[in-house]
């Protein structure tokens, strides 16, 4: 983990904000204020696991449309919700957009917790995802276009001779070809190999 | 036969016809005695008549004397009838005149019948005849006599008393009937007047003939009969012509009874008959034909009416009261509808009574209204349940953000405070915000305070009875629709309450509501509802009670949001207890399953202690 954690606080009420920051720095945190929608969504944010804190209910942009923004930003920020009132229908709209929980106030501090800790796993969780995701790309550019032809059809479970037979080929070549891509990919099964193309979203070929 | 014969002939024969008629129609109507005046007027002319024939054709002196004398009798008579007539129908300015004529004209008899031959002849001397219209008449010479002034002074003071009376009708402006009378007897007294005194004290040698002269006085009589006649053929084509007027109004009457769906009837005050048009008796449920009374239409008011409705009929049976009045009628099968009734009484304040009246049936009119006043209360529930809703929902939300910021800034002081080195500065500026939210949630609820302060129940002196009678009015017809038998068991002696009238209703309304639901699955005519009050030393107690399902957790059903019925809000026992606890009453509640629910409000008595 390269960044301490950031939590950030949205809630339109000064006092409310002052309350989750204290209890929020008191177990450790890191936490950031916000009392607009606006302001938060001028903000840089910097690389680094991060979650939301954030009211359903305030004036101009409520809640809901803070996390469609970032949606549509293609931003991965867990959030959490708070709303004064147990509204059914908009906690199960929050959720299936994604949001990492949705909490009832008055909150208790063990909730939240829990809820902050979640939100920031998943954040970190996913900075992971990223960077490896980012170290496969890589992997995959540095092969050869004959690389990359002999792969898709190695994880489509072909035989070399087949390979060979499908690309026009001897079979020797395809063994070169496939020892090196298996090295290049940093694989040593082909079990594994399958993983990873799939990580990769890259289809079986013929 | 001659002329002379035939004119008396004529004149005898028309006045008897005449007299004839008269007497006749004094027969039928005999509180008009003019028509007997009539009668003996026709046959005074018939005796002056006959005489004078005889007279005409006297052989002797004598015989003429005679005669003479006999005619002073119908004269007479003829003279009577003249003033009573004058007297009743011109009506003259001084009577006197006239009751002198007649006083002297029947003095006038005495010396008729006593002195000389009669009263206008000492003697008669000589007998002559002469042909008068082709026919021998006697003339007579003789000696007058002087009595006979006090004859031709009577006729004076007639013809004075007539003369008045026929200028009394001319100021008068009397109609034609008068006048012609006054005309035919001014006309025959002076003519025969002036035959008397002409004829009797010798200035002209011509026979007695005072019949002639008399026509004048049938042509009255006649033209009085016509014009009896006329009168009568005139009110005939007006009764006639009322009738008809009658029998349109009638057909319009019963034209607005049709569209109006009304029933007509009248009593006969002193028989106490009923006459009723059918739809009354179809209203009544009486049978459609045969002879009714007051009381058969009384039989079939509702018990609870009758009295008031008597009493109504009572005071309206004078003419021009009115009474208006709403009422039940039972049906022989039991069917019970309400009618609305107008009536006014009719006739002269001495004479016979007559009440008039109308019915219309307004069943519906009145199960409408019914509706309608049970679906506004029903509304102002549900209306008093929403602002319940909308303010506690309000109320949640002012208090959750204040309660909201303490419980976190209170657990953030926690945590701070389980750090090995508390930052004490923090953890006061914590506990200062705490202060400072929880004075705002203070301030919420003395607001609400505020608010329910305004509408702290209005209390006043209630009779729980008149309360339970005014939402069974709210409720009859349901209870009725749901087949429930509704008991009721007051107390007659039960104190007052000091109470909101309106909340003690609603009580009793979802109380009553409750006991209906419960009773909803037994089967028909299994359905009872209680309703019993009773004191109890210093309270007033109230039982609702049904035999429905019973309750299989009793305790629960205060709270609010619970409720044993699909769909229910379960606030109605919540409501109940917070009402009667506002008037520092009690509620108790005792279930079992199967053997129903009874539910006990108590309340302190009005002035109690408790």
């Amino acid at each position: 983990m390269t960044a301490e954690p950031v939590v950030y606080l949205l809630d339109d009420e000064p006092d409310m904000l002052k309350a989750l920051a204290r209890l929020l720095h008191a177990q450790g945190f890191q936490a950031q204020c916000f009392s607009s929608a606006r302001e938060f969504l001028a903000h840089e944010r910097p690389d680094g696991p991060a979650c939301l804190v954030l009211d359903v209910a305030m004036p101009e942009i409520d809640g809901l449309q803070v996390q469609e923004r970032l949606r549509e930003r293609g931003a991965e920020l867990p959030i959490v919700f708070l709303t004064g009132h147990g509204d059914i229908p908009m906690s199960v709209c929050a959720l299936k957009a994604g949001a990492e929980d949705f909490l009832t106030k008055p909150v208790n501090a063990a909730d939240l917790l829990r809820a902050v800790k979640g939100a920031l796993q998943r954040a970190s969780d996913q900075q992971v995802e990223r960077k490896e995701m980012a170290a496969l790309r890589e992997r995959l550019a540095s092969l050869t276009p004959r690389e990359r032809d002999v792969l898709g059809h190695v994880i489509a479970g072909k035989l070399n001779k087949q390979i060979a037979a499908d690309l026009g080929t001897g079979e020797q070549n395809i063994k070169v070809h496939r020892g090196r891509l298996m090295r290049k990919m940093g694989v040593r099964s082909l079990a594994e190999l399958v993983r990873l193309a799939e990580r990769l979203g890259i289809p079986p070929s013929g | 036969m001659s002329w002379i014969t035939t004119l008396y002939a004529t004149m005898a024969a028309l006045s008897a016809t005449l007299g004839g008629v008269y007497l006749a129609a004094w027969l039928m109507q005999r509180e008009d005695g003019s028509y007997l005046l009539f009668v003996a007027l026709a046959a005074s002319v018939i005796g002056v008549a006959g005489i004078e024939l005889w007279m005409l054709r006297a052989p002797t002196p004598e015989v003429y004397g005679l005669a003479l004398r006999w005619l002073h009798v119908p004269i007479w008579s003829g003279i009577s009838v003249f003033v009573i007539l004058a007297y009743l129908r011109l009506r003259p300015r001084f009577p006197l005149i006239g009751w002198l004529a007649l006083g002297l004209r029947t003095a006038a008899l005495v010396p008729n019948f006593v002195s000389g031959a009669n009263l206008n002849y000492l003697a008669l001397t000589d007998l002559d005849q002469i042909t008068l219209l082709g026919e021998p008449v006697v003339v007579v010479t003789g000696v007058p006599n002087p009595w006979m002034l006090m004859g031709q002074a009577s006729n004076a003071l007639l013809f004075l008393f007539i003369l008045d009376g026929s200028i009394s009708v001319w100021r008068r402006g009397e109609g034609a009937r008068a006048i012609a009378l006054a005309l035919g007897l001014l006309a025959s007294v002076t003519l025969s007047a002036t035959h008397a005194v002409l004829t009797f004290w010798g200035f002209t040698q011509v026979p007695v003939m005072f019949t002639p002269l008399l026509l004048f006085v049938a042509a009255a009589m006649g033209f009085e009969l016509s014009f009896g006649l006329l009168r009568a053929a005139r009110a005939e084509r007006d009764v006639e012509v009322k009738e008809a007027a009658l029998s349109l109004s009638e057909q319009r009457l019963s034209l607005a009874a049709e569209a109006a769906d009304a029933g007509f009837w009248s009593l006969d005050g002193q028989s106490g008959a009923v006459w009723a048009t059918a739809k009354t008796r179809e209203l009544f449920g009486l049978p459609a034909a045969g002879d009714l009374r007051l009381g058969a239409f009384l039989d079939r008011v509702h018990g609870e009416d009758r009295t008031r409705l008597e009493q109504l009929i009572a005071t309206t049976l004078r003419p021009n009261e009115r009474y208006r009045a709403e009422f039940r009628v039972a049906d022989p099968d039991g069917r019970v509808r309400w009618l609305a009734g107008l009536g006014r009484g009719v006739g002269e304040p001495e004479g016979p009574k007559t009440l008039m009246g109308v019915c219309v049936d307004i069943t519906e009119r009145r199960a409408m209204l019914d509706k309608i006043h049970r679906q506004r209360a029903r509304l102002e529930q549900v209306s008093k349940l929403e602002t319940l809703a909308e303010l506690s929902a309000s109320l949640a939300h002012e208090l959750n953000q204040p309660l909201a910021m303490i419980l976190t800034n209170a657990e953030a002081a926690q945590a701070l405070l389980a750090q090995e080195r508390p930052d004490l500065t923090e953890v006061r500026e914590i506990l200062a915000d705490i202060v400072s939210a929880d004075r705002r949630a203070a301030d919420v609820i003395q607001h609400l305070r505020a608010l329910v302060h305004r509408g702290v129940p209005q209390r006043e002196t209630l009779l729980l009875e008149d309360a339970i009678h005014r939402v069974l009015g709210l409720l009859a017809n349901e209870i009725d629709d749901r087949g429930v038998s509704l008991a009721l068991r007051l107390a007659s002696d039960l104190p007052s309450v000091q109470a909101d009238r309106i909340l003690i209703e609603q009580v009793l309304l979802n109380l009553l509501d409750n006991a209906c639901d419960a009773v909803a699955d037994n089967p028909t005519g299994e359905r009872r509802v209680s309703i019993v009050t009773r004191r109890q030393a210093d309270r007033v107690l109230l039982e609702v009670t049904d035999n429905g399902g019973g309750l299989s957790d009793p305790q629960r059903v205060f709270d609010p949001f619970y409720s044993t019925k699909p769909g229910g809000l379960g606030m109605g026992m919540a409501i109940v207890r917070s009402i009667v606890s506002s008037h520092r009453g009690q509620v108790s509640l005792e279930s079992a399953t199967g053997q129903g629910t009874s539910v006990q409000v108590s309340l302190p008595r009005d002035g109690g202690t408790s």
